[in-house]
């Protein structure tokens, strides 16, 4: 199919030129010349650096790099995960928010960051955020099945009812902890942020994106399939229900992986799935490679924004994923003829 | 054989003596971490107003590179913000790690809440890894472990570990021997008067629920030096949110207004007079209200003053003790 | 076994938590044979379509396809021998016509040559007018094309046996004709469930009605479309004109 290779090009050019934008941008100067000094210098080619350029090429491949990456992971990953859900609740307004695992993740890590308790040392965090994400999720598959047979509706309606009890539970906890100092941290968490990245950060998130997009690209078919009813998906001769337990386990674990790095940054799992259908139309095949490198370049975009604004200080990215996506979201909606 | 073992470990010990005595490394705690420097930094940042005004009330303008967490030099004291010409200022609230790391500071002077937070990245621990040093205000140490009751022996611990961080003990010790003169001073003048115990609310901010410092906020400490009682030392953090129920139920007979923020103290008391109109609060009914600088209030080199001011409030709002 | 029958039933019951919607029904049909299934609403047509299909599992009975017992088949090898079309409306937008039909490839994949497929799937497309429509949204199709393109995309799964579920149903009389001839000339196995009995008169070979779950008549259209027949299903007198062994009109009173 031609779309599917000019889709692939085109999306890694746009990656690439947000790549570099991405890397340009920050609170310290860097101008397009010395990020190339600094490449070719990283190549091993170009002239000795001046103790200025050494401070910039510190910041530039300790900071700015992994922060580059995660973003590009996380919007890569969240996307994928929005499209996948949106096509197991066949419901194009469905959120990754809707596996619980934004929730479940922020209950963890205020659990910890008001507790202050660290068993596994510095990583407790992530760790503890991961579990309340599988627990989340756990909970809103466990509640999604009756007698074997698992309901999109329900998985909607437990979704929302989860979410929203965790949700509830995390502000309890910030209400009656003891040492509410932490209630910034707190905020910070639950809006998301890519300021505490750092690249031993990335193995992990790296390999789960990888896993899920080989998972959902294999299954670019499948996904279609099952945005049809039910009845036709089995005459089509997929087992819907098998499926759907997958594509709900994959993007619960990646989710909870990305989640558990970044907090929950909203908005990115709805929109750019949706854009891109509006866009692209109701095709699985466009659709999931279109996540990876639209969700990627939307949301080194909208880091790049998140530091350069209002710098020397951050806002937090899931202010400006809204920011920036609700209009583009609302004009295609409005342009499209649907 | 025991002989050889014992002459190895010999060498080994020494050469790590020699290696030991030629950089005579600094080794210091900042919040119940072990902290080590090899030479005194000559890069500092420090964020926010009173870390600032401990360094320069130290001298230390000249190992300045950055200030952060001020919006200008008029938020500090007159006296000390004279020679900052070289210091670059990062305005707003507080800034991020790149911001910080583009300075190329060898040291942070902050706290938790005061600059570093576990969520917008910037922690000691990740200025670290980029070779930076930190110090941690002893007060914003709650916010990450468990700590004894504040006292201003905090306050001294901060200005003692930052002068010896930065060679200038002397200077230290000069100013701690001056604030424990004040201290002393000011607790014979109370005992002096029978200075009764009152209750005191401290209003920081907020209107839909009031912000304040609990038992381990440095109020509480200027409080309890003059024998009086933070009506919410039953808290245990440093600055938190509570109920206006709880105001009414504690019935404070004094209140601190902290003059910061989008509203003036002006403002934050007419808020306060018509919230507890006709209450009965007793601080509010006879009008007894002290105002104090944010800065005044967060611990450092203001701390003792703005305790002497409260002082010379609390003796005017109930002259009975003057007297009596 | 035998492999004379394309579809057989014998004694298939279905019920949903507790509440019997089939019972007792015993038929088949012979390959290429049309079968059309009446009933008033709510007798169970569709029900016994979703079983036939494998959707709904049966309590008893068994349903054999091609001879092979139904349950024993895997999804994708149900799916390559029966196709089934119902009124859909994909729930999501933006759904293009030529990413609709290309599903119909899922079950065929690595058993069947694609690019012969896709030479199919034009031809297919080009016979049911629908060459200028790939790439416009499902949504935006009118309702007769919008039942060409559901029929064309159950050709292209090729399969033995097509199951339809009132396909006609709310299309003008010209493009239900349309349908039922272009049913009529395929090769094919043909199910469908039909409203209009004057159809199912004229084009099926057989027809089975339905009264609450069960059978009321099995045979050939004169047969099973009687006077006495149909006003116990409908409760509604009619007069059935016959030419010969055929029925040429069914009119209420």
């Amino acid at each position: 199919m031609r779309t599917v290779s000019f889709l692939w090009g085109g999306g890694t050019l746009l990656l690439f030129a947000m790549f570099i934008l991405g890397l340009a941008s920050g609170s310290s100067d860097l101008r397009f010349t010395e990020l190339i000094d600094l490449l070719r210098h990283r190549l091993g080619y170009g002239p000795p650096l001046s103790e200025e350029l050494l401070n910039k090429d510190l910041i530039l491949w300790s900071i700015r790099l992994p922060r580059v990456l995660m973003a590009a992971l996380s919007g890569a990953g969240l996307s994928l995960v929005g499209a996948a859900i949106q096509a197991l609740v066949r419901n194009p307004m469905a959120d990754p928010w809707l596996l619980g695992v934004s929730s479940g993740a922020s209950l963890g890590a205020v659990l910890v960051l008001v507790s202050g308790l660290s068993l596994f040392g510095g990583l407790s965090l992530q760790i503890f955020a991961f579990f309340g994400a599988s627990l989340a999720s756990g909970l809103i598959y466990f509640f999604s099945r009756r007698s074997q047979i698992f309901s999109s509706t329900r998985l909607i309606f437990s979704g929302l009812a989860i979410s929203f009890c965790l949700e509830a539970l995390t502000q309890v906890v910030i209400f009656t902890a003891a040492r509410k100092g932490e209630v910034q941290n707190v905020m910070f968490w639950t809006m998301g942020s890519l300021g505490s990245v750092e690249s031993s950060d990335l193995l992990v998130p790296s390999l789960a994106l990888l896993a899920g997009f080989s998972f959902l690209f294999r299954s670019r078919t499948k996904l279609n399939i099952a945005c049809l009813s039910e009845l036709k998906a089995f005459s089509l001769g997929l087992d819907l229900q098998r499926f759907r337990r997958n594509v709900f386990l994959v993007s619960a674990a990646l989710t909870a992986v990305l989640v558990s790095v970044t907090g929950s940054i909203g908005f990115v799992g709805l929109m750019v799935p949706h854009v891109l259908r509006l866009l692209l139309g109701n095709d699985y095949r466009l659709l999931i490679p279109g996540c990876l490198l639209g969700g990627a370049s939307f949301m080194i975009a909208a880091d790049a924004l998140a530091r350069s604004f209002f710098s020397p200080q951050e806002i937090p990215i899931g202010i400006i994923t809204a920011l920036l996506g609700s209009p583009i979201f609302l004009w295609l909606m409005r342009s499209s003829n649907e | 054989m025991q002989g050889l073992r014992l002459f190895f470990f010999y060498l080994i010990f020494s050469s790590l003596r020699a290696e030991a005595a030629a950089s005579r490394p600094l080794v210091y705690e900042s919040c119940g971490e072990k902290e080590e420097i090899s030479e005194h930094p000559k890069r500092a940042i420090s964020i926010d107003t009173n870390t600032t005004e401990i360094m320069l009330a130290l001298g230390l303008s000249s190992s300045l590179v950055g200030i952060a967490g001020i919006d200008d030099h008029s938020s500090l004291l007159p006296e000390l913000s004279k020679d900052l010409a070289h210091v670059r200022l990062l305005k707003g609230p507080y800034p991020n790690l790149e911001s910080l790391i583009a300075l190329r500071p060898d040291f942070v002077f902050a706290g938790w809440q005061y600059g570093f937070s576990e969520g917008s990245g910037l922690t000691p621990a990740r200025l670290r890894k980029f070779g930076v040093a930190t110090y941690s205000l002893n007060e914003s140490c709650i916010r990450v472990r468990s700590r004894p009751p504040i006292g201003f022996d905090d306050i001294y611990t901060d200005i003692r570990t930052i002068g010896r961080i930065f060679r200038v003990e002397a200077r230290a010790e000069a100013l701690i021997a001056d604030y424990e003169k004040r201290t002393e001073a000011l607790r014979s003048k109370v005992q002096a008067m029978a200075l009764k115990s009152r209750r005191i609310f401290v209003y920081d901010s907020g209107e839909a629920s009031p912000f304040t410092a609990g038992k381990y906020g440095i109020p509480t400490a200027m409080i309890e030096a003059l024998g009086s009682k933070n009506i919410f030392d039953d808290l245990a953090t440093n600055w938190t949110g509570v109920s206006w129920e709880d105001i009414f139920r504690r019935q404070p007979e004094f209140i601190i207004i902290v003059d910061y923020g989008a509203k003036s103290a002006e403002q934050k008391r007419a808020f306060l007079a018509k919230k507890f109109k006709d209450s009965g609060i007793p601080a509010i009914d006879k009008g007894r209200f002290l105002v104090l600088p944010y800065a005044a209030m967060t611990p450092g080199v203001r701390t003792i003053e703005s305790t002497e001011k409260l002082f010379e409030a609390l003796s005017r709002a109930f002259p009975e003790h003057v007297n009596g | 076994m035998n492999d004379d029958f394309a579809l057989q039933v014998e004694d298939l019951g279905v019920s949903l938590r507790g509440k019997a919607l089939l019972a007792d029904l015993s038929f088949d049909v012979r390959p290429g044979e049309w079968l059309g299934i009446v009933g008033p609403n709510g007798s169970g047509k569709s029900t016994l379509l979703q079983a036939l299909v494998g959707f709904l599992k049966p309590k008893q009975g068994s349903i054999r396809i091609e001879g092979q017992r139904l349950d024993q088949l895997s999804a994708l090898q149900r799916a390559r021998i029966m196709a089934y079309i119902q009124q859909e409306a994909s729930p999501m937008p933006g759904f293009r016509v030529s990413s609709f039909l290309e599903l119909a490839f899922h079950p065929l994949e690595g058993v069947y040559d694609q690019g012969v497929w896709q030479e199919e799937c034009a031809a297919l497309c080009k016979e049911f007018q629908l060459e200028n429509r790939q790439s416009s949204p499902l949504a935006e199709l009118s309702g007769g094309e919008r039942q060409r393109v559901l029929l064309v995309q159950s050709l292209l799964q090729k399969p033995k046996i097509l199951l339809l579920d009132e396909l006609t149903n709310h299309l003008d009389i010209y493009f239900q004709l349309e349908i039922m001839k272009k049913l009529q000339a395929l090769p094919l196995t043909k199910v469908t469930v039909l409203h209009d009995l004057n159809l199912a008169a004229r084009y099926c070979d057989r027809i089975l009605s339905l009264q609450v779950g069960r059978n009321s008549g099995w045979g050939k259209p004169s047969e099973v479309l009687t006077e006495e027949n149909l006003y116990r299903l409908y409760g509604v007198h009619c007069e059935v004109t016959r030419v010969g062994d055929s029925v040429s009109q069914i009119r209420w009173a």
